[in-house]
């Protein structure tokens, strides 16, 4: 057996699926902040660079090809050890808001630096003296490392995270590395002198978190979550993070990716997430009989969208399945995802749509998140608007949440003939749909409306009259205050993400 | 001399590579979503081909030791031209999977990041078993060789992958920042023609100097 080709292999393995996890958590604890993968990914390249150095060092001034094993197996219980340890110090930071960009740099490269030690010694050990096969030798020890590197994200993203959670994707990581020890310390009959301090070091460790993973698998998500409470629903899978923080009289907050997303209120009188927004839709477009829900989240606006009346048809597509477990604990949320009315979608709102040139719809809602957020541009961009109003039908109107963004709103001013905000929603359509807002007319539709059989207002609520005097906003006006010249988001500028957007520290 | 200069030249191309990498997949995520799975399948499919690159690297190394050097600038050569056209392939590639049998699902997003992303990954990963090989004929330690490369080359990357978005993207749109990695290339090119151009007098110089008094 090629041994220094195993020992490259399992180190890739474990490097790029703890490349995987940290990405997972440094995004989280960061709120998906666009400039959080490019941070992680320099701060790991940075721990791999000093790593193969000092592997390179240990490789001159190594004795013999024992010796070399010897190190290789003590990196491999400490990395494990680190495995555990780091992550738990970066929650241990977080939880007590100790924000330090030099910490977290350090952190991350020294969990990448002591399997990087590993590169060059596997190479060293699988290539020497082997005259005219150098190359060959060494591409066979390199390509081992690769396929491990490929194999280490696939197993780590579609298997560990799928059905773990992040504390526990760490812990398993941490086995394999100590089982990679002990393998190539009983296949080598290697006297791992040092390293059998590591290693008792390691398991004790991996004894202890896996005692505590038992109590709480989600601690880690829990000590990283930005509210500094605890959250009373944790949902995790391969794509996202959701927590959930109860609240009594304000309806439960839903936090996807560690930052607001919605809450579970269906009362407008309470009104403590802006429900008169997707409400007006039904103000805009009488006849929605087709709609389309961009972002489900917890599933509120769809509860609401569905008692709109003339609504036959709504498709939502989400891109975290996630969303309709953590639904099925709210009746009213719950109830709306069973409406045979509504087909829920779970994929890529793009690449759904370009899948189904043909669906046209009345009404369009999309449930954008913040506007600084990693790949938001993809959802506010010129490109991607253009291509909802390929999915419009005449009369058709289309919302978003701008979440204050000037630029989104002026991009959407720019596609369409006309958007107007209304709140921090922009709404947008070829034709000039603001003198149905305050309506007596609205105000009958408004009264009318129903939830779970029961009126959605309260007789003679104020709420009705605050919602329809609420005032559109044009972009001309918010041009004049902005204090700068509006840009046009498209998917190559992405500047709400990049240019205009929320910093790591 | 001719070590500064190859460690010059790995150093921008591992900064170029993560341009790149970094730039490729917020241009392929346009194209087959933003999903878990598009960021496994990308991370991957660049895994892959820098795997097959090695072996190839590593075979080129052994057939042709003497021209080394002259095989790491064309492939580099190579990436820049691939670079240049990137982002219109893309695009072409993006109209040709609507109107292919496999459509713009899953199996077409996986098809698609594969055949965008085999060629240039390929390239990229010859270029580490090309240069360790040249780089050991002088230091005759491939611990030694790989570990310096891979340091210096492994620092670039880090490099760029903390320019795309603190430095490039704040000021520039994707295809100027793909630009940065394509000049990148052109640079790493100039100085292996310059290593090989200096290659020869080293080895003399070397000799003589090595040899017993």
């Amino acid at each position: 057996m090629n041994y220094p080709a195993l020992l490259s292999f399992a180190c890739g393995f474990a490097s790029l699926s703890l490349e995987i996890l940290w990405v997972r958590l440094y995004s989280f604890a960061k709120l998906s902040t666009p400039a959080a993968f490019g941070f992680v990914l320099m701060a790991y390249l940075l721990g791999i660079a000093l790593g193969a150095h000092a592997g390179a060092r240990a490789c001159r001034r190594a004795d013999s090809d024992a010796q070399l094993w010897e190190h290789s197996i003590a990196a491999l219980w400490l990395s494990g050890l680190l495995t555990l340890v780091l992550p738990a110090l970066f929650g241990a930071m977080a939880s007590v808001w100790l924000e330090s960009a030099v910490l977290d740099l350090l952190l991350m490269a020294t969990a990448s630096s002591v399997l990087a030690f590993v590169f060059p010694i596997a190479h060293h050990l699988g290539t020497q003296n082997l005259e005219g096969q150098q190359g060959r030798r060494f591409a066979l020890v390199y390509t081992s490392n690769v396929a491990g590197a490929a194999l280490g994200p696939l197993v780590t993203g579609y298997v560990l995270l799928h059905s773990l959670s992040l504390q526990q994707s760490f812990l398993v990581i941490c086995a394999v590395q100590c089982a990679a020890a002990v393998f190539f310390t009983l296949a080598l009959k290697a006297k791992p002198r040092y390293g059998v301090l590591a290693g008792v070091g390691t398991l004790l460790a991996l004894g202890g978190a896996l005692a505590s993973t038992l109590q709480d698998p989600h601690a880690l998500v829990q000590s990283v979550n930005q509210t500094g409470t605890r959250a009373g629903t944790v949902i995790e899978n391969r794509h996202g993070i959701i927590t959930i923080f109860p609240e009594a009289g304000q309806g439960d907050a839903v936090y996807g990716g560690n930052v607001y997303d919605g809450r579970t209120n269906l009362n407008p009188e309470i009104n403590s997430n802006g429900l008169e927004r997707p409400l007006l839709m039904a103000a805009l477009q009488p006849k929605p009989s087709r709609v389309l829900m961009v972002g489900l989240s917890i599933g509120t606006w769809l509860a609401l969208v569905n008692e709109f009346p003339g609504v036959e048809q709504v498709d939502v597509v989400e891109i975290n399945p996630g969303y309709l477990q953590a639904a099925q604990a709210y009746p009213a949320q719950a109830r709306a995802l069973q409406d045979p009315r509504v087909n829920v979608v779970v994929d890529d709102a793009r690449r759904w749509l370009r899948q189904h040139p043909g669906k046209q719809y009345d009404l369009i809602i999309m449930n954008t998140t913040w506007h600084w957020r990693a790949n938001i541009s993809l959802l506010l961009s010129t490109e991607f608007l253009q291509l909802m109003q390929a999915h419009m039908a005449p009369g058709a109107v289309l919302s978003f949440n701008a979440t204050g963004s000037a630029d989104a709103f002026y991009t959407a001013s720019k596609v369409f003939a006309h958007a107007y905000r209304y709140v921090n929603f922009v709404y947008a359509a070829d034709f000039d749909f603001r003198a149905r807002k305050d309506t007596a007319a609205t105000r009958q539709l408004y009264q009318s409306l129903t939830l779970g059989g029961a009126p959605f207002f309260a007789a003679n609520s104020p709420a009705i009259e605050r919602f329809v005097t609420r005032p559109f906003v044009g972009i001309d006006s918010v041009q004049k205050s902005a204090g700068r010249p509006l840009e046009q988001i498209t998917d190559y500028n992405m500047v709400t993400e990049f240019k205009y957007g929320k910093s790591l520290y | 001399m001719i070590n500064t200069v190859l460690l010059l030249s790995f150093f921008i191309s591992g900064c170029s590579a993560l341009i790149y990498q970094v730039s490729w997949q917020r241009a392929l995520y346009s194209l087959i979503g933003v999903d878990m799975d598009s960021i496994t399948i990308i991370v991957s499919v660049f895994m892959l081909g820098i795997g097959l690159g090695g072996m190839l690297g590593g075979w080129l190394s052994d057939r042709f030791p003497l021209r080394r050097l002259q095989w790491y600038a064309g492939i580099e050569l190579s990436i820049a031209l691939y670079g240049s056209a990137s982002l219109w392939l893309l695009r072409l590639l993006q109209a040709g999977l609507a109107d292919s049998f496999l459509g713009d699902g899953a199996v077409g997003s996986a098809v698609a990041s594969f055949g965008f992303l085999l060629l240039p990954t390929v390239l990229m990963g010859m270029t580490l078993p090309l240069l360790t090989m040249a780089f050991d004929e002088r230091t005759a330690n491939i611990g030694v060789s790989v570990g310096t490369l891979y340091f210096i080359n492994t620092l670039g990357a880090a490099t760029g992958a903390a320019l795309v978005p603190f430095v490039l993207l704040p000021l520039w749109t994707l295809p100027q920042v793909v630009w940065v990695a394509v000049a990148g290339n052109v640079a790493v090119v100039l100085c292996a023609v310059l290593a090989a151009q200096l290659l020869p007098r080293t080895t003399a110089v070397t000799t003589t100097t090595g040899a017993p008094a």
